[in-house]
């Protein structure tokens, strides 16, 4: 009944007739839109940019190559001081390690000198070869 | 326990000391080193090679005082820096490099 009222056509025998209210254009339409693409063809060329990245691809590789020498160069000083204290070490620990083992031999010879046929110390396997005590009782702070 | 003497100003061969003066000992010890690892290669016993051991420790140890004596403030800056920073030779490049130009490689 309002838009009747608003919108109403002198003369208009019903509400069919009512004058049509649209959104439209202006008058004289819209201004032209340009929807073509525009993608221009300058630039590197395929080869070129083939060419640039394979440049900084070996340039980064050759790069993680001198990064390693120098990481190697760091290694073997590392290794290279090891290996020159290795023997003083291992001879400060065959000292300790001989006179440990006379004082359990004592404690052996000791504790089996009432057990026929038992030769004391050195029991241990048949091949020949010298092998460390295994029980882990020579060095309890240890285990 | 930074210091690298003990009471009566020999050098104590703790991992700091011997780290810091290991391009030495690999230098001016190498002839006792190496027949050492030859007699321990032969023969892992102990026992075997003790005398070769007295040998490498009495080279060693020998050498750690002389160095002592020779260059005495760089030693104990080199390894202080050695103690301090576990050992890393990257870490401490300024004190080696003041150590080998006082006491020299050769």
């Amino acid at each position: 009944m309002t838009e009747a009222m608003i919108r109403k056509k002198p003369g208009m025998a019903s509400v069919k007739d009512m004058p049509v209210l649209q959104d439209g254009p202006p008058p004289g339409g819209f201004a032209p839109v340009r929807y073509a693409r525009r993608i221009s063809n300058t630039g590197p060329s395929a080869m070129a940019i083939f060419l640039t990245v394979s440049g900084a691809f070996a340039w980064g590789m050759y790069q993680v190559g001198q990064g390693n020498k120098i990481r190697r160069a760091l290694k073997e000083e590392k290794y290279a001081a090891r290996r020159a204290i290795l023997p003083i070490l291992q001879a400060e620990e065959d000292e300790r390690f001989v006179s440990e083992w006379k004082k359990y031999l004592d404690y052996e010879a000791d504790v089996m000198k009432d057990v026929p046929g038992w030769k004391v110390g050195e029991n241990v396997y048949n091949s020949g070869r010298w092998m460390p005590p295994a029980t882990g009782e020579l060095r309890p702070d240890v285990w | 326990m930074s210091s690298a003497v003990d009471a009566t100003g020999n050098p104590i061969p703790t991992s700091a000391v011997l780290t810091a003066s290991a391009k030495h000992i690999g230098l001016r010890c190498m002839p006792e080193n190496v027949a050492f690892l030859k007699c321990k290669k032969n023969d892992p016993n102990p026992e075997k090679c003790l005398d070769k051991g007295r040998d490498v420790t009495r080279c060693v140890l020998g050498l750690l005082q002389d160095l002592h004596q020779k260059c005495q403030k760089e030693m104990d800056d080199y390894v202080g820096c050695m103690y301090y920073y576990t050992n890393e030779f990257d870490l401490c490049r300024k004190e080696q490099e003041a150590f080998e130009k006082v006491c020299p490689l050769k």
